[in-house]
């Protein structure tokens, strides 16, 4: 990786051979994990949970308010009703059609495995505003049949949630389904119980920490996610949109009590589902062979297909691709050539676009370097076996808390520490929400390196710093990426963080919210290029990004 | 001059003491085979030569330098896993060439190294694959080439034929041996097979519970184990519980439960003490009760077979004497109607001259042949 400029070869070899010397004190590798924990305590998991706390005195503000109390704590139970109904929704129909992919002989299946990954690909707010178009009076369900539109409200917020949480959870599951040696199965077959006895008594309890672990992603998104869900939630109020509303009208009382009530509560609901998924137990022993022998005939199992396929299209891949008509009308009538001059609102339009891409750079590179030790640490237990099991669930913190939650605490810590510059501001809070995703990715991949090549590499002399360039790096390379990837796209995708902590400066997401749902009038066409503009430049930069890695890997 | 020194080596994990209190020197040049059971300490006593794992207590010297403290890359001793631990992303040359290019050797120089090794080991042909395109003895070669590119003068081979199939791994054997030897390094060999340790070894360390049991020749690990736990672990034997109840200068007579007498030459131990006496499977005769036996014979019992098995070469049978004891015994296949069967009556004996006398061992005779 060419970061650092490389003046001549012998020059550039010279150093490396120094760092290479030097890495092999034990107390220099010692120093670089303890750095890298301490970034990670005081710059990424400190100040989220310090910064309401500064703010406790304010909470009372809310108690004296019997109406906005109210509302608060409506906003915060329907953040949690509602991400529990998604979550379920999810895994429901998460699983069959994960199951679908995996075992299905036939080719199309795969075609189904690329298309289950969509909304996943498109930024959030896009996938609001189009489902917003889908459902909406000019939306396709209202054109084909006449009726059937959805006014903004807590249904179309339900729709919207369980499309952009469906490709997490088939994603978990192809892996955990894909992963499970298919011999348990044939031996209860072969026991004599039917399909679908052997899958629900033998199969699922075997995969229950993926349904667990895809639950848990599903309910995690749903809780945090904010820019879409503002745009289709019309009267609705869910934390995240309620903290919005309070942060725009200025309501600091209010502010505060619900992001400090957020993030106690969602890493409370998280140790709690966490906990009880790996307890409960599944009722595997009762069997029913009249239900389950005429559930495991060729009929049901169509039936079943058929019914998450179109699960899969109508409410899933139609909702998220319906963009394409107003973006390509748009196209078409004069805005995109006013979109390119630059003039009027666009002109804000550019400079947020810059802003969410240089912070994307920043935070991606930062999470890089400072993620890469505590991966390592994780993944081969540095720190002991309870200190790494520590750092462990610590590093999950960021992802399981609300992101716009996260935000506003951030952006009370760093306001009361110093007058620090908005943009710092907003790049200390993408790190911290995009702090996970690198390290899991990296650590993940570290641990399925084998030791024992690290401990015969430094056998035949190479030091601890090349064990790492030359064993390490070349092998768990297409999960740099990866993490990579997943750190930059989730910065550029992030509302919630963003809206909490920026007066001036605007992300697009943010930006987009406000041109979509925000006072102004501002046409329809504007609105869906503005979307469309930002899904086109975020598929060029992963195109790019993606050829840029094929070409390092040619040479 | 000794290769690798160990002195009062200790290495304790949360629960358990994996080496303890163990001293050896292996001299320079020598295969040297480290022999025991699971759980015996073999790989951490590899490990801790290797500086992969940090001794507790102890000295660790490799040619007369001690190398406490010393990290792994600075000790000049090659560790090669089991899984070989080929880097799957590089070709069978980088592969070779990477001990050099480590310790900074330049690229040219490094290349050539690897292709004399490679040449050497006649897998010259095969330099541009991947690792996971060759054979389980190929690769196996790789890894001792790689090895060998490093210019270390010891090697550490844990379980270096296990992970290829049993025909294999007999083949190997030699091959394995002599490239050793061709290029003179110091060899030290995990293994728990006993047959492996015997045909390779110039000498064998059994090990057991983190101590040494014995260090010699296979010929004198065999045919003098110094316990009852050797013995077992090394050839197996027959053990029976006895009484000394008389001596000799030239033998001993002891005393089985139900009246048996055994004659043995060992005169160590003193009338009345309780001991066991080991008979090799081999070193125990069956005949034919309707065959004249010879008259001078000692150590002749009268007994039925219990069971009897062909194995090739030999007929195992397992003989239940006069007075309740088992005994086995090991005899070259002859004709099909020679063949003893289950229920045949048959005289079973053995030399005096074939036996091995131990104390009783004050944990129990099954604790001490207990092998896991």
């Amino acid at each position: 990786m060419g970061q650092q400029a490389e003046p001549d070869s012998a020059g550039s070899a010279g150093v490396l051979k120094r760092l290479d010397r030097i890495s092999a004190s034990k107390g220099v590798a010692q120093g670089v994990y303890a750095s890298s924990v301490t970034f990670f305590f005081i710059l990424i998991l400190l100040p989220p949970i310090l910064g309401t706390a500064l703010k406790l005195d304010k909470i009372g503000e809310v108690f004296s308010d019997p109406t906005l109390l109210a509302r608060s704590q409506s906003a915060i139970s329907w953040s949690f009703i509602l991400a529990f109904t998604v979550a379920s929704l999810d895994t429901l129909a998460g699983l069959p059609l994960a199951w679908l992919i995996v075992r299905s002989k036939r080719s199309w299946t795969s075609v189904v495995d690329t298309l289950a990954d969509i909304p996943f690909i498109i930024p959030t707010v896009a996938l609001g505003f189009s489902t917003l178009l889908f459902w909406g009076p000019q939306g396709l369900i209202k054109t084909l049949f006449g009726e059937g539109s959805l006014e903004p409200g807590l249904i179309l917020v339900i729709l919207l949630h369980f499309t952009f949480s469906l490709p997490v959870v088939v994603r978990v599951m192809v892996g955990a389904l894909s992963g499970y040696r298919e011999t348990f199965e044939i031996a209860a077959r072969t026991l004599g119980a039917e399909p679908f006895t052997a899958i629900r008594t033998v199969t699922l309890p075997i995969l229950r920490p993926g349904l667990v672990a895809s639950f848990l992603l599903s309910f995690a998104r749903s809780l945090s996610e904010t820019g879409a869900t503002i745009m289709v939630a019309g009267t609705f109020e869910n934390g995240p949109v309620f903290i919005k509303i309070a942060k725009d009208t200025g309501l600091e009382g209010a502010l505060s009590f619900t992001s400090f009530a957020l993030i106690l509560g969602s890493i409370a609901a998280f140790i709690f589902i966490k906990y009880l998924g790996l307890k409960l137990r599944l009722p595997g022993s009762r069997v029913w062979p009249g239900i389950e022998r005429r559930l495991s005939e060729q009929k049901a199992v169509l039936t079943r297909d058929a019914a998450i396929l179109a699960i899969l299209t109508f409410l899933v891949l139609l909702p998220s691709l319906f963009i394409a008509f107003p973006i390509t009308q748009a196209i078409f009538d004069g805005t995109l050539a006013e979109a390119v001059s630059g003039r009027g609102i666009w002109g804000t339009y550019w400079q947020s676009m810059v802003l969410s891409y240089l912070v994307a750079v920043v935070v991606t590179g930062i999470n890089m370097i400072a993620g890469m030790p505590i991966a390592v640490l994780i993944a081969r237990k540095r720190f002991g076996r309870l200190g790494t099991s520590l750092v462990d669930t610590l590093v999950d913190v960021p992802i399981v808390v609300p992101s716009v939650a996260l935000g506003v605490s951030l952006a009370f810590f760093w306001r009361t520490i110093g007058a620090l510059p908005e943009f710092l501001v907003l790049t200390l809070s993408h790190m911290t929400i995009t702090y996970t995703y690198f390290v899991r990715a990296m650590s993940a991949a570290i641990e399925s390196v084998p030791v024992y090549l690290e401990e015969t590499a430094r056998t035949l002399g190479a030091r601890p710093l090349t064990v790492f360039r030359r064993i390490i790096l070349p092998l768990t390379k297409y999960s740099i990426f990866a993490g990579a990837i997943l750190t930059f796209t989730r910065s550029v995708d992030e509302t919630g963080a963003s809206a909490a902590v920026s007066s001036q400066l605007k992300t697009v997401p943010v930006l987009l919210v406000d041109w979509i749902k925000g006072g102004v009038e501002i046409s329809r066409s504007t609105q869906s290029l503005g979307v469309g503009l930002l899904v086109a430049i975020s598929f060029a930069a992963l195109f790019a990004l993606r050829l840029t890695v094929r070409r390092g890997r040619g040479a | 001059m000794p290769s690798v020194r160990l002195v009062d080596m200790v290495k304790r994990y949360e629960m358990i003491t994996a080496i303890n209190r163990l001293s050896v020197e292996i001299s320079e040049g020598e295969y040297v085979c480290l022999l025991g059971p699971t759980g015996s300490g073999k790989t951490t006593l590899l490990k801790l030569i290797a500086g992969l794992v940090t001794p507790d207590e102890g000295e660790i010297y490799i040619d007369e330098k001690t190398v406490i403290g010393v990290p792994p890359e600075e000790r000049g001793a090659v560790y090669v896993p089991q899984q070989y631990a080929l880097f799957p992303h590089l070709t069978v040359l980088e592969n070779v060439a990477f001990g050099p290019l480590a310790r900074g050797v330049e690229e040219k120089e490094a290349l050539r190294t690897a292709r004399e090794m490679l040449e050497m080991m006649r897998l010259a042909h095969r330099a541009d694959s991947k690792p996971d395109e060759l054979s389980g003895g190929m690769q196996q070669r790789v890894a001792l080439a790689r090895g060998l590119a490093t210019k270390s003068r010891l090697m550490l081979l844990d379980e270096p034929l296990g992970a290829l199939d049993a025909r294999l791994r007999v083949e190997l054997r030699g091959a394995l041996r002599r490239l050793a030897k061709d290029s003179g390094v110091t060899v030290v060999h995990v293994t728990h097979d006993q047959t492996e340790a015997t045909a390779i070894g110039d000498q064998i360390i059994v090990l057991r519970d983190g101590r040494i049991r014995q260090y010699a020749t296979p010929f004198h690990i065999y045919m003098r184990p110094q316990s009852l736990f050797v013995a077992h672990f090394v050839g197996g034997a027959n053990f029976l519980q006895a009484t000394v109840r008389r001596r000799h200068p030239q033998g001993s007579i002891l005393e089985l439960h139900g009246d048996l007498t055994v004659k043995v030459d060992d005169t160590s131990y003193l009338p009345g003490e309780g001991v066991v006496v080991a008979i090799r499977e081999d070193n125990v005769k069956i005949a034919d009760p309707s065959e004249a036996i010879d008259e001078g014979l000692y150590n002749v019992f009268e007994g039925e077979i219990q069971s009897s098995r062909f194995l090739g070469a030999f007929v195992a049978s397992r003989i239940r004497l006069s007075n309740g004891d088992h005994i086995s015994s090991k005899s070259p296949t002859v004709g099909e109607q020679k063949t003893f069967r289950a229920g045949d009556q048959v005289f079973a004996w053995f030399d005096p001259s074939d036996t091995m006398v131990y104390s009783y061992p004050p944990i129990g005779l099954s604790r001490e042949l207990r092998v896991m």
